[in-house]
């Protein structure tokens, strides 16, 4: 894999800060069901989307995570928080007898709008003993990457970066996702 | 999701008479991932890997790169196209899933390739794409160019007869993706 592919962090959050992301979510009823953009394959997605759209403390947690990575790996040009940080994404994958949670192999930058997205920051909001499956996977060469698994551990990658969430065999995982986005797409 | 474009650039006589005039120059085993006692990782990437030097074809890829680049993506490609290999796929010859970017390769911007052998002289060795659940498969015509950004995931499947002959490369910046 390059040196730059994909950087982890050890945990950055601890559990409670984890569970107050979700139970904020949860309480204020932010599910949204329109999380795909218009060129998501049918299917590709089987998540609950939950969005923030504002709470300045925790926005300025997520980017400064995105933004520590870039300094020290990536380099790439970002706009300042909030600006650079439009959404922050509680995903909620399950298993149960009538739905296997997944995210199907696919890359968060696209040229359509033109995408101003620069990195996707992810944090693992589950304990990893509450599910089984639901591993995130970086594709940056021959070799897989199953990114980290602990409750409030971060996988920071260049959005265009190929990746996946495998599928759920038991429990429940939650994660948060945000794209940390320039002023212009990638040049 | 992302974008990438194939055309013909060459016609196909022209491929067989760059092929013809890069057989008679040195061949080496294609430069890749090296383990620790500096042996070539056959198992990553196996090909023979030729020069183009011809700065008239390398002008011409290179005006497409900055085409296509203007059309498409807008990258800042200042450190222009230095060179460009000629790669001979025998049978076995493959390359593993890779990315061009990263590494000591930060600058590479646009990766190219031209497909110089007519898809009827060979089995396997497919161009293979991955931005989506699907592989996508890219034009094996002969005298056809596909770009696309050096951060694409791809690689070559394993030619199982035949010979194929390609041209390869990367437009760069004067600097990293930013």
């Amino acid at each position: 894999m390059p040196d730059v592919g994909i950087s982890q962090t050890d945990q950055v959050w601890l559990p409670g800060v984890c569970r107050s992301a979700i139970q904020v979510a949860v309480m204020k009823g932010m599910e949204r069901d329109d999380c795909a953009d218009e060129t998501e394959l049918p299917g590709l997605r089987q998540s609950a989307c939950l969005v923030y759209e504002d709470n300045p403390t925790l926005f300025q947690a997520v980017y400064r995570i995105g933004k520590l990575c870039n300094d020290k790996h990536y380099g790439f040009t970002l706009k300042p928080c909030p600006e650079g940080i439009p959404e922050i994404f509680i995903n909620k994958y399950s298993f149960t007898d009538k739905h296997v949670g997944l995210f199907g192999r696919h890359v968060d930058w696209g040229p359509q709008k033109p995408s101003r997205r620069k990195l996707t920051v992810t944090l693992q909001l589950s304990p990893s003993a509450n599910y089984q499956g639901g591993d995130l996977i970086c594709y940056t060469g021959p070799e897989s990457a199953e990114c980290k698994r602990e409750q409030g551990s971060a996988t920071v990658f260049p959005s265009w970066t190929l990746h996946e969430v495998t599928p759920l065999t038991a429990g429940e995982r939650w994660s948060l996702v945000a794209f940390l986005e320039g002023p212009r797409p990638f040049f | 999701m992302n974008t990438f474009i194939s055309y013909q650039l060459w016609s196909p006589e022209e491929c067989d008479h760059i092929v013809e005039e890069v057989r008679k120059t040195p061949c080496h085993p294609a430069l890749s991932v090296v383990d620790d006692r500096n042996q070539i990782k056959k198992s990553f990437r196996q090909a023979d890997m030729y020069g183009l030097g011809n700065r008239r074809l390398l002008d011409q890829i290179l005006d497409a790169a900055k085409q296509v680049n203007l059309e498409q993506w807008g990258f800042e490609i200042d450190g222009g196209l230095p060179s460009v290999e000629v790669l001979r796929y025998k049978k076995g010859g493959h390359q593993a899933s890779h990315t061009d970017w990263g590494g000591v390769h930060r600058t590479r911007k646009i990766t190219f390739t031209i497909q110089l052998s007519p898809p009827d002289a060979y089995e396997g060795g497919e161009l293979v794409l991955f931005d989506g659940p699907e592989p996508w498969l890219c034009d094996s015509s002969q005298g056809s160019i596909t770009l696309f950004p050096s951060w694409t995931l791809h690689q070559v499947n394993e030619l199982t007869s035949g010979e194929r002959w390609s041209a390869v490369g990367w437009v760069l910046g004067s600097s990293s993706y930013a």
